[in-house]
């Protein structure tokens, strides 16, 4: 079977580890427990008939304090890059840690969720910059960990990006 | 080569020993499985198989091996089950070894910090998302009651053209008085709470982007003489002041603007016909002070503790609630300035702010 290495990306409190829940284990809870270091698990996905299981990489936030550590995606083939729909400073953290991805591993393949679709009314990223990340090529999923809605979908397609590459 | 003696290395191992509970994995160049010991099961890997590939039997291994640089630390990785552990990778001669030491202590201290500090952090973002709503509420509701009150003053203002009894004059008067009031009011209520939201808005320190607090002086004058000619206050600007002098100051031009104007609206109010208000500017140095001179009839000693304070009100209660002299103290303070009043010798008082000159940045090569 092909095993894939794959990374979650994005500032502190988006719901990485909740996207991770819902993905491997069909769970959600709204208690924030933060992340340190990095939490691995595994799933295994079908893209076009191949079984690939994939090693998910749940990396703690980014914020003030603390840098996102690029070495726990040595070895990895993409990444879920991550933002909270109802706080716009958490798009541009996920900008500065695709730059930062570039610059130590080139253009891995990713997909870019906005989490908390279910809170749409909250949301701050509107749809103007949803499209300028389009404009740029990102592949773009509204989510929501608590509902399901978008979670399957987006590691589907990165596993997609990653086995056609 | 370290230069501990052998007793001190042997204490250091048998402490990563007893504390760190390690684990190792050695596999070959091409990342297949050749030994491992240590305590293996607490890190959630078991059933392990020499010969086969290290990323399929130990999976938070995959893709770190064969190692392509000299080595990798990875603090703190957890699976659910395994204990958090520091995972480093190093090159042996005889492959590339995969290390894990125990780090659940630290794990855990680190958690507790993080939560509370990541917890405190979106209690902020909450809080002041909560006053902007206010704010926009506040706004709202503002300009609800600004509106209709715009209505009424033009009808009042047109019904001041008709034939009307001399009785019924002077209840328009009062009419368009009271309109008057309710108007300044709302525009202060309006400044006042937006500057407690924005007072984390930046501000222009630079020298080329600082506004000039003679030319903001003098242009909220021009805009305020016709208001003055109707009360018959005389304003002018100290006709000694040297225009083509440098006065920036630390600030942002239309919240300067609101302050100066602010302040010469207040002399305004207690001036009486046919005395005049003067406006200067003085150079102290690395500071400008503004002062705005009125011939009133002076601030009680009784008010002048609380003048600058929200909702401070003068004896008279002359119609403002006192929102216009917070909104400047808020603003001046947060420039890095002071403000403040002190009677005049010759009668009438004098209302001062003073805010820094703009220091240009050294550029470092």
């Amino acid at each position: 079977m092909i095993q894939k290495k794959i990374c979650l990306l994005g500032a502190f409190a988006v719901g990485k580890t909740s996207l991770v829940s819902r993905f491997v284990k069909s769970l959600y809870s709204d208690q924030y427990i933060t992340t340190v270091g990095v939490k691995v698990d595994k799933k295994t996905v079908n893209v076009n008939g191949q079984e690939i299981n994939l090693i998910v990489w749940d990396l703690a936030g980014e914020d003030e304090f603390q840098k996102a550590r690029m070495s726990y995606l040595s070895g990895a083939s993409g990444y879920l890059l991550v933002a909270d729909g109802t706080r716009i400073d958490t798009i541009e953290t996920a900008r500065m840690l695709r730059q930062r991805v570039n610059e130590n591993f080139g253009a891995l393949p990713f997909i870019f969720i906005i989490n908390k679709a279910d809170l749409a009314s909250e949301w701050e990223i509107d749809d103007q910059a949803v499209a300028e990340c389009e404009g740029q090529g990102w592949t773009v999923i509204k989510a929501s960990a608590k509902t399901g809605e978008g979670v399957e979908e987006a590691f589907a397609k990165l596993a997609e990006k990653i086995y056609r590459k | 080569m370290s230069n501990l003696p052998a007793a001190v290395l042997e204490y250091l191992n048998h402490l990563a020993s007893e504390q760190r509970s390690p684990a190792y994995f050695l596999s070959d160049r091409e990342g297949i499985l050749v030994e491992w010991g240590g305590a293996i099961e607490l890190y959630g890997v078991s059933n392990l198989q020499a010969g086969s590939p290290i990323g399929d039997q130990i999976f938070f291994l995959e893709g770190l091996l064969p190692l392509e640089d000299e080595g990798l630390t990875l603090p703190c990785l957890q699976t659910d089950s395994g204990r958090p552990a520091d995972l480093r990778l190093f090159k042996t001669s005889e492959g590339d070894c995969a290390l894990l030491l125990d780090a659940s202590e630290q794990e855990l201290q680190q958690r507790l910090m993080q939560q509370k500090g990541n917890e405190l952090n979106l209690s902020y973002q909450r809080l002041v998302k909560e006053i902007q709503k206010k704010e926009i509420l506040l706004h709202c509701i503002v300009h609800d009651l600004a509106g209709p009150l715009m209505g009424i003053r033009g009808g009042f203002e047109l019904l001041a053209g008709e034939n009307i009894s001399d009785k019924g004059r002077k209840f328009l008067e009062i009419g368009l008085r009271q309109t008057a009031k309710q108007d300044a009011l709302i525009r202060e209520i309006l400044q006042a709470f937006s500057a407690e939201v924005e007072s984390l808005e930046s501000f222009n320190a630079d020298p080329d982007k600082a506004p000039d607090a003679a030319r903001s002086a003098s242009e909220v004058i021009e805009a305020l003489s016709p208001a003055f000619a109707l009360n018959q206050v005389n304003l002018r600007f100290d006709p000694n002041l040297d225009p083509t002098k440098d006065w920036k100051v630390v600030g942002e031009k239309s919240r300067l603007d609101r302050v100066i104007s602010n302040l010469i609206e207040n002399a305004m109010r207690h001036s009486p016909a046919n005395s005049t208000v003067t406006v200067s500017c003085y150079d102290e140095g690395e500071k400008v002070l503004v002062a705005i001179d009125d011939e009133g009839p002076g601030i009680p000693p009784e008010v002048a503790p609380t003048l600058f304070q929200k909702l401070a009100q003068g004896k008279k209660g002359r119609g403002k609630v006192g929102l216009g002299l917070y909104f400047c103290r808020i603003t001046v303070e947060h420039w890095g300035g002071e403000i403040g009043q002190a009677p005049r010798e010759q009668g009438g008082t004098r209302f001062w702010f003073r805010l820094p000159r703009p220091q240009k940045q050294d550029v470092r090569s």
